[in-house]
């Protein structure tokens, strides 16, 4: 979907239109997935996360000032919201969800492709879900949502110094906590 | 920790920034088939709701309308305190315009009594003071406090009974006392309503205490030695209940 096929879907869902706001939460919702994901590893609350995020969102609309800042607005919102569900549930940091996913919608993957991107997430997960939640909070929006250090600072409220500081910290983390299994998460690219 | 793990020449070296950036990109989570299915018909209806009140505890009506009631009466409270005072001051300023009880020594009351017109007391019971006036249009119109509302009651009923008194009281018992008082040679004196002296022969002082005693059983009365001897005579204050 492009900016400019954004900004239309918007203006249309603004007038009430809900097949244009389908477009966007079928756009947006994959992104604010993998977000809310590394944040709170539980697929059903993520669930009712991201309903809450879209919901809070079509009430909102109206209101929205700066409609080229949508998709920051719609992160804000999810991580708000998750935010909010983590203060509430502050277990988070036991076992990461099952990740039972009958069919994943990798594109263009096939089932044993799946499969290994499955692995692929329980372990990576796995090792995110050993940072704390403001470690996961940057590295969910800096290097999953791709978003820059001062974009993040901005949507977490914090200076871009401290989101540089803790993505600093939460990367080494995550390369000690992952390197003993380098083996097997490089061992495709290692036979190729 | 990590000096630790430098030492240990088993322990795995970390990732490098590159493998790590290679996981992170290939390692986003997607959300499952089954989810993206219906997710949007989950959502369709909620957005049609109408927004939900803040479901925090402290924003639920039942609590709001809880907490307003507790400051309703919070801020009552002051009031009400203030208008009971007002009506306990009123009620004392009544009192204190009615005659003061007799005390011993009284004298000067004694002289007053003696040049004090004659008055008809039933009628003067059945006249209101102004005082009085103003109590009753008070207790009819005035707001009370919870807390002051069996005083003002118990006040009102006072006021109200008062005119019904039996005749006993208000009746002015002179001839009465006189009657009794005329084997001992006693002699009586009204000095307001309700209030007697009594003058007896020193001699006569015990009898008459006897008989008082006897006649307090059909007149309830308090009866004072006011313990002034004036030509052998001892006086008495009389007072009816």
């Amino acid at each position: 979907m492009t900016e400019q096929e954004i900004h239309q879907c918007l203006a249309a869902a603004r007038k009430g239109d809900r097949q244009a706001f389908r477009r966007l939460v079928d756009f947006l919702m994959p992104r604010l997935y993998s977000v809310v994901y590394a944040m709170i590893p539980d697929t059903d609350e993520v669930y009712d996360i991201l309903q809450d995020t879209f919901i809070k969102a079509y009430r909102g609309l109206p209101g929205l000032r700066k409609p080229e800042a949508f998709v920051g607005w719609m992160t804000r919102i999810a991580v708000n919201t998750a935010r909010t569900r983590l203060t509430r549930k502050r277990e988070y940091a036991t076992e990461p969800d099952a990740q039972v996913f009958a069919t994943l919608t990798a594109p263009g993957n096939g089932p044993s492709e799946a499969l290994e991107h499955q692995e692929l997430q329980q372990v990576l997960h796995g090792a995110l879900n050993q940072l704390s939640p403001e470690h996961r909070e940057v590295v969910a929006l800096v290097e999953l949502q791709e978003l820059s250090c001062a974009d993040a600072a901005k949507l977490l409220d914090c200076p871009a110094g401290t989101v540089r500081s803790r993505l600093h910290y939460a990367r080494k983390k995550l390369q000690e906590l992952l390197a003993p299994q380098r083996g097997w998460l490089f061992r495709e690219e290692s036979a190729k | 920790m990590t000096d630790s793990k430098a030492n240990d020449p088993l322990a795995p070296l970390p990732l490098s920034d590159q493998e790590l950036d290679q996981l992170l990109k290939n390692g986003k989570a997607v959300p499952p088939a089954e989810f993206s299915e219906r997710f949007w018909q989950d959502l369709e209806p909620k957005l049609d709701q109408t927004p939900m009140r803040n479901p925090r505890l402290w924003m639920r009506p039942s609590l709001i309308a809880a907490a307003a009631g507790l400051v309703v009466m919070l801020l009552a409270f002051p009031v009400a305190m203030k208008m009971g005072q007002q009506n306990e001051d009123t009620a004392t300023v009544a009192e204190n315009n009615q005659p003061a009880p007799a005390t011993y020594g009284a004298a000067p009351e004694l002289k007053d009594a003696k040049e004090a017109p004659a008055v008809d007391l039933n009628t003067a019971d059945k006249s209101p003071s102004p005082a009085a006036e103003k109590l009753k249009q008070e207790a009819t119109t005035a707001p009370a406090a919870p807390r002051n509302q069996g005083d003002n009651r118990q006040r009102q009923s006072q006021r109200q009974a008062a005119p019904t008194q039996p005749l006993k009281k208000t009746a002015d018992m002179t001839p009465q006392i006189a009657a009794m008082l005329e084997p001992m040679n006693g002699q009586v004196h009204k000095l307001e309503q309700n209030r007697y002296e009594l003058k007896v022969p020193a001699d006569q002082s015990s009898e008459l205490k006897t008989r008082m005693k006897d006649w307090e059983r059909v007149v309830p009365h308090t009866l004072l030695e006011r313990g002034m001897h004036e030509k052998g005579q001892v006086i008495y204050r009389l007072e009816l209940k």
